[in-house]
């Protein structure tokens, strides 16, 4: 899993303009198995559910394109984690 | 009566939405870590109480459920659930899906769980993690679509070898 093709693949998204950035966070999830976090940061915060969830679905489909591997157990592929968060909130969390 | 144990899962997603928006301005660390445990717990009730009622059925019986309620693992319920969410379902169970595909609502209630386990253990026992009330929210909002995804397949043959794996797919022989 390369951390730098995952970021070539976030940053070709298509997103709407209300997303500002992401942030990417990769190491072992509770099983301790290969995870990726990703917080899709927006511009504001009255999105609404239909809209994230599709921005959801594009940020999973793309890094699954780019880390899914097919073995002979089957296929493969690290746990993708999508959620939110706005602009101010980063702010505050750097801020804390 | 099932109903009352229905309530108990929807009181939770209900409590978890209060929690998410408590505070009128900055929300405290402490509502948004709850607000996710509730929402954990609202799914995680949801399934132990219809895998319940489906193993155990009939009047008279709501003792027994409850018993076999408690038999339920966070770990092992976790296993199934990133099995059926991922396509890679355990030749345990397998054949008694007859060959049919997954519904896409069933892996969709499947994946949120995996994903509420997690960040609620990240909650409730990470000091360094931060939470914001846009995280949380979505949860929350994406918990109560797991909610309505579950009702459409729930009575399914797929559903229901979800809810007997949820208990039983670790004690199976291959």
């Amino acid at each position: 899993m390369n951390r730098q093709t995952i970021e070539n693949a976030l940053d070709q998204l298509d997103l709407p303009l209300l997303v500002d950035s992401w942030q990417m966070k990769i190491g072992l999830d509770l099983d301790e198995e290969p995870a990726i976090w990703v917080w899709v940061i927006l511009t504001r915060n009255d999105t609404d559910f239909p809209t994230r969830e599709g921005i959801r679905r594009q940020v999973e489909e793309a890094i699954a394109a780019v880390t899914t591997t097919e073995t002979l157990l089957g296929t493969v592929a690290p746990w993708v984690f999508v959620n939110f968060r706005t602009v101010d909130e980063v702010r505050e969390l750097e801020l804390a | 009566m099932r109903f009352e144990s229905l309530s108990w899962p929807r009181d939770l997603l209900e409590q978890a939405r209060h929690l998410a928006n408590r505070e009128r301005q900055r929300p405290k660390q402490v509502s948004l870590r709850r607000a996710v445990s509730a929402a954990y717990y609202a799914l995680f009730h949801l399934l132990v109480d219809e895998a319940s009622s489906f193993l155990i059925r009939g009047q008279g019986r709501t003792p027994l459920r409850q018993c076999l309620s408690r038999a339920f693992s966070h770990a092992d319920m976790r296993a199934v659930s990133k099995g059926f969410s991922s396509g890679n379902i355990s030749n345990k169970i397998r054949p008694a899906l007859d060959g049919q595909a997954i519904p896409s609502e069933l892996c969709n209630v499947a994946r949120m769980f995996v994903a509420l386990q997690e960040i609620r253990h990240k909650a409730d026992y990470d000091p360094a993690q931060s939470l914001t009330r846009q995280e949380v929210n979505n949860l929350v909002d994406r918990t109560e679509q797991a909610f309505r995804d579950w009702q459409a397949v729930r009575g399914t043959l797929q559903a229901d070898v979800f809810l007997t794996a949820l208990l039983a797919q670790k004690h199976m022989q291959t």
